[in-house]
């Protein structure tokens, strides 16, 4: 196709040398990186547009919550790129928040213990996920689609119908402080967690086995990969990143609330989709679903007040159906 | 059990018969349930258990409608929602015939699915995906029309939908009137095509049937279904509100697949989905009889679902085969050689 | 049985044509300026190896595929055959190799599947299903079938006979017929030649695409050659011999790269050994031994259990019966990863669906079974990594720098490769490769050879599938023969010759 046929001995390159970025770059970074520029751009927009001191308050919160959704984003991320989707997020992320609320007491070593409980909840949700997903084959829509419901359940017992307790100190520090130049910490961790999530996809060997089994099920199994562990593991990471996002969203409100991750599931497979990953799995970067993210936040922005909530979602929606149009119908197979 | 009219002989000798084993499963709770909640033998009874089920039970119909075809329908509760808001603040407007309405109910139904179908069929986009994304997009404009609960309807369309004859309920009426037309679409030649297509498109579409007007088609019925099942649930509810169908979504799968219906399509009887959605309705009720408190529902609807997979999928079976050649392996070893 | 006699030629007689059919898979032509025509009532033969692009031609004339250019005629009128539907609709009636047919649905509703009948209110009319579909079976012969039965309680044979049957029973101006007798037995094969005989008097227009030359000739009365996706003959049989038509499927291919077969010395200890191994569906069982240093051959006709043969030893399958070993050691079967980690690795049969991951960056490809030897605490070491890679793709001639872009960029030979790459990166024993050549232009043919021969002097071992015979007579020492799910026939030495595996993959013994 580019001229590919054996080459005499061309001159080479040396293993490390500069490689042309735009060689290095697939069609999806491209993407990514064109919606950050809009991002930028919008961002901007939004800050002269609103020139006043307590407007630029209300938008750095709109970027600690778009920490949270880049957070749950991430385990979306990992899931959708082995060909699957979590539609336990929302529930996962609120049973998070309730129990890490209800267990944090006053003492900052209780609530560091209680966030750390809350984690390891998360990633046994994750784990019956993966399990009822790989071992007793149901599909992961529904399997994840009743691990939803089946905790929205739990949770309405357990708190029966009040939550209470607050978040423990240093989260609500994290989430609400501000750091160097007024930035709040928020957005320098979204920025953190957006390059390690990143290098964690790109650059661990775990990663690399994610993008095999989403990219072809069957040529990860013919190279020897053990494609079942990779997939519940996925399922694993989400719920842990959902029950993080969760105790996030309890740090910035200072409290918990039933139903608080209900709004996070379609942003982050909203995120997932625009970043340019494709839903057949084996295609996307982190990058992208955080740029993602950062567009979703900035379009709310922008739109924040002269809309309504309704416009969000439609526009959520569509830009689901939108992305899917275009990047799932060159992979059809009809 | 693919249902359709008495079948003569040579036709189809073994057809799967899931129905029954739903249907045995609703009589046990119905037992239960008599003999555990009290006041159970009066004449409003059977009222109360179809009208607690009905919006469940028709929108499991749509649902199992699109699934036979082998796809999955996620936005369900946002066409119910979005039908119960237009119809609710439609009333508002003036007062309106409720017959009118609930032909608007099913229109607007028929076009939410028809956006669907044309998306899974024209877009190519995986059902999943497509009824995720049209999940949110009907949600946003319900919350258009009405970003609140509220609006109202005229006491003609409720009592259209919430009365009796006496024992029999409108709504079990409506249900029967809903199953006898689905059995007559069945039972045409889009019937075959719609269970070839769920069991094997590939081979559907190399025998010459063609996939386009019949998804279409069966997206579209069940997007009348979810008209009817939002009419009844804005009856019952007398008012609208655009999130009401939200936590449906998940009682609705759940309905299909305990009533038989084969995730992945080409097997199962739609009609069945209606007892998978009475034995759920059933399930509730002895629940708040047992007084246990509601939010177990969710919890109980969510391992039914996960159980009724189980129990149907490809684990038992591989199973059951596995236990089936040991067995004949044993009599094989234990039958002495000149005999066999 | 008799053939069909040749009508006189007129303009209305024409049934079929096929003019300047072309289509081509990105940069691979499978169907180049395809022209023919059937008269009505002949039995044309369309005949050509694997590759030669038989499949795509049907799948055009079938409605499954719009070719690029070129035109269809039935009865003097273009048809546009945009769907399976349309060209049953054309009069075009396809019997299917993978079977068009619902397996949870009876005889009878395949049979009327499409065109049921209806009654008042547009009910199917069941009844009145059945009745069509008993007389169906009874017009062609095929009463054995219960109509009430679940096709996929059916045996393969009764399944193909189904679908041939309903193919039949539209009564079509052209009847296709793709691999029809490939899980039929000699008295099926003979049914089959009876009903193609009837329905050919009747004035349909019979195509029967098959590479198994004794049947053609029992069955059609006109050949057509497809090799490389041209036609290149077009014989009326009992004019032409045998040998010409084979010379003429196969062509004159890389006579001038092929050279003697590696003579490495080789050890006396198997490296791979299969004893007493039946394949499923009633193989005989059989031993095959491949030493290092050894290139051993497989070959056989279609559907006759090679593909099975690979699956089983890199443990995609388990066989019906037997053992296996590897270097000595019991290899227990059904399990890829332990097959890998034993040294093995498949260079599969489709190299885009199974061999690589096409939106992933060469290098990904090419470490992704080695991952461990670059990774230290779960973090990959790049460099060290893409040091290997490109020292490998050097050794393979892959031009470097293309270690980042996405492996469907390359072309079919260089893809080829980065498979290669895969399992020399994992320092794979034992190779196994299926069909390697298949779609991969000539230069980079060579190289994969060459690639063969240096892993077997380097007391590797190879097992490969062609279904070319040059290939199979020139590169390994011995070559296994595949016929009826079991190894047929190990041919070494002065027995190797073309003739003798061609007798072989027929199934014919030493009395042709």
């Amino acid at each position: 196709m580019t001229g590919d046929t054996t080459a005499a001995q061309s001159p080479r390159p040396g293993v490390g040398s500069r490689v042309r970025l735009r060689d290095r770059m697939g069609q999806t970074e491209l993407v990514a990186l064109s919606v950050l520029a809009v991002t930028a751009v919008l961002t901007l927009v939004a800050i002269l547009i609103n020139h006043n001191s307590s407007a630029t308050n209300v938008i750095w919160s709109v970027f600690a919550l778009s920490l949270v959704t880049a957070v749950a984003a991430y385990g979306q991320t990992i899931v959708v790129l082995t060909g699957g989707l979590d539609l336990s997020i929302p529930w996962v992320m609120t049973m998070g928040g309730v129990f890490l609320s209800a267990w944090s007491g006053s003492s900052g070593g209780q609530g560091a213990a209680a966030f750390v409980a809350v984690l390891l909840m998360g990633a046994i949700v994750g784990l019956v996920n993966g399990l009822g997903i790989v071992v007793v084959k149901v599909p992961a829509v529904v399997m994840t689609l009743a691990m939803n419901g089946v905790l929205e359940g739990a949770v309405l017992i357990y708190t029966n119908g009040a939550p209470n307790g607050s978040a423990p100190q240093f989260l609500v520090r994290l989430m609400n402080g501000r750091g160097a130049w007024g930035i709040p910490y928020s957005v320098w961790i979204l920025l953190g967690a957006a390059v390690l999530g990143a290098f964690l996809l790109r650059g661990t060997a775990y990663g690399r086995r994610v993008y095999a089994v989403g990219a072809s099920r069957r040529a990860a199994a013919l190279a020897g990969l053990r494609s079942n562990v990779i997939v519940a593991s996925a399922y694993v990471i989400s719920g842990t990143t959902s029950a993080l996002a969760g105790a996030l969203l309890t740090g910035f409100s200072q409290q918990s609330y039933l139903g608080m991750g209900d709004q996070y599931l379609l942003p982050s497979i909203a995120a997932v989709v625009i970043g340019g990953a494709s839903v057949l799995g084996g295609r996307g970067r982190y990058v992208g679903t955080v740029a993602g993210v950062l567009l979703l936040t900035s379009i709310g922005i922008v739109m924040s007040g002269r809309s309504s909530d309704a416009t969000k979602t439609v526009t959520f929606g569509a830009s689901v159906l939108v992305t899917a149009l275009l990047f799932n119908r060159s992979r059809s197979h009809q | 059990m693919r249902t359709g009219f008495p079948r003569p002989r040579g036709w189809n000798d073994s057809p799967s018969r899931t129905w029954i084993g739903s249907l045995g499963v609703l009589v046990i709770f119905l037992v239960l349930y008599f003999m555990m909640t009290p006041g159970a033998s009066s004449t409003s009874t059977p009222t109360n258990i179809a009208d607690s089920s009905v919006v469940v039970a028709l929108a499991a119909v749509g649902e199992a409608v699109v699934v036979l075809s082998g796809g999955f329908d996620l936005s369900v509760g946002s066409v119910l929602s979005l039908v119960n808001v237009i119809l609710a603040t439609h009333f508002t407007a003036t007062g309106q015939n409720p017959v009118v309405a609930l032909v608007l109910a099913c229109v607007i139904g028929a076009l939410c699915g028809l956006v669907n179908g044309a998306l899974v069929v024209f877009g190519r986009i995986p059902t999943v995906i497509a009824t995720l994304g049209t999940s949110f997009v009907f949600s946003g404009v319900a919350l258009y029309f009405l970003s609140q609960p509220g609006g109202q309807v005229s006491t003609s369309f409720a009592t259209m939908l919430t009365g009796s004859f006496g024992v029999i309920p409108y709504t079990g009426v409506l249900t029967l009137v809903v199953a006898v037309a689905w059995q007559y679409l069945r039972s045409r030649p889009f019937g075959q095509a719609i269970y070839a297509i769920g069991a094997d498109a590939k081979a559907a579409r190399l025998s010459g049937i063609r996939l386009a007007p019949n998804l279409l088609r069966a997206y579209a019925i069940s997007g009348v279904c979810y008209g009817i099942a939002a009419a009844c649930l804005t009856a019952q509810t007398a008012s609208g509100d655009p999130s009401v169908g939200d936590p449906l979504t998940l009682t609705v799968f759940a309905a299909v697949v305990i009533g038989g219906v084969r995730l992945g399509g080409g097997e199962g009887s739609v009609v069945s989905a209606v007892c998978g959605a009475l034995i759920l309705s059933l399930i509730s009720d002895l629940l708040y009889a047992g007084g246990v408190s509601s939010s177990y529902n969710y919890v109980v609807t969510g391992a039914v679902l996960v159980l009724a997979i189980a129990v149907s999928g490809s684990l038992p079976q591989a199973a059951t085969r596995r236990w089936l050649a040991w067995r004949e392996s044993v009599r094989d070893a234990v039958t002495p050689v000149a005999s066999r | 049985m008799t053939r069909s006699t040749v009508p006189l030629q007129t303009a209305q007689d024409t049934a079929l044509q096929v003019s300047g059919l072309r289509h081509a898979f990105g940069e691979t032509v499978a169907v180049d300026d395809v022209t023919f025509a059937c008269r009505r009532g002949e039995v044309v033969a369309l005949i050509g190896e694997n590759g030669a692009g038989k499949s795509t031609l049907v799948k055009i004339l079938s409605g499954v595929l719009l070719p690029d250019g070129g035109s269809v005629t039935v009865d003097g009128q273009t048809k546009h055959l945009s769907s399976p539907s349309a060209a049953v609709a054309s009069g075009i009636s396809t019997v299917f190799q993978e079977l068009s047919l619902v397996r949870s649905f009876s005889v009878t509703e395949n049979l009327v599947a499409g065109r049921e009948p209806t009654r008042r209110w547009g009910v199917v009319a069941r009844r009145e299903a059945v009745k069509r579909s008993e007389d169906i079976l009874a017009e062609w012969d095929a009463t054995d079938l219960r109509l009430g039965s679940l096709v996929g309680s059916l045996s393969l044979a009764q399944q193909q006979r189904l679908e041939i049957v309903r193919a039949l029973s539209r009564r079509p101006k052209v009847l296709l017929l793709d691999e029809p007798t490939s899980a039929l037995g000699p008295t099926d094969v003979d049914w089959l030649a009876a009903q193609v005989e009837k329905v050919a008097a009747s004035g349909t227009s019979v195509v029967f695409i098959s590479h198994r030359l004794g049947e053609v000739k029992q069955i059609c009365g006109r050949l057509l050659v497809l090799r490389n996706g041209r036609l290149v003959a077009d014989h009326v049989v009992g004019e032409v011999t045998d040998s010409a038509v084979f010379e003429e499927m196969i062509g004159h291919t890389l006579a001038e790269s092929l050279q003697a077969p590696a003579r490495a010395t080789m050890a006396d200890e198997p490296m791979l050994r299969l004893s007493a191994v039946a394949l499923r569906g009633g193989g005989a069982p059989f031993d095959l031994d491949v030493r290092p240093g050894e290139i051993v051959g497989v070959g056989g006709l279609e559907g006759q259990g090679q593909k099975q043969l690979f699956d089983v030893i890199f443990g995609i399958a388990s066989p019906a019966a037997g053992r296996i070993e590897m270097d000595g050691k019991p290899l227990r079967a059904g399990s890829v990863p332990r097959a890998v980690a034993r040294g093995i690795g498949l260079v599969p049969e489709s190299r885009k669906d199974e061999g690589l991951f096409l939106e992933l960056p060469l290098r990904d490809n090419a470490a992704i079974a080695s991952l461990r030897r670059w990774t230290r605490l779960g973090v990959v070491r790049r460099r060290a990594e893409s040091v290997a890679v490109a020292e490998i793709l050097r050794q393979l001639n892959v031009p470097p720098g293309r270690l980042h872009r996405e492996v469907a960029t390359l072309s079919g030979g260089n893809q080829q490769k980065v498979v290669f790459a895969k399992w020399m990166l994992r320092r794979s024993k034992m190779l196994l490769l299926f069909d390697p050549t298949r779609g991969v232009d000539i230069g980079a043919k060579a190289e994969i050879f060459d690639l063969m021969r240096a892993h077997a002097r380097n007391g590797g071992c190879v097992l490969f599938f062609s279904s070319e015979l040059e290939e199979l007579v020139k590169i390994p020492n011995r070559v296994a023969v595949m016929y009826g799910n079991s190894v047929a026939a190990l041919l070494s030495g002065e027995h190797l010759t073309k003739t003798a595996l061609l007798k072989a993959m027929l199934g014919i013994g030493e009395n042709p």
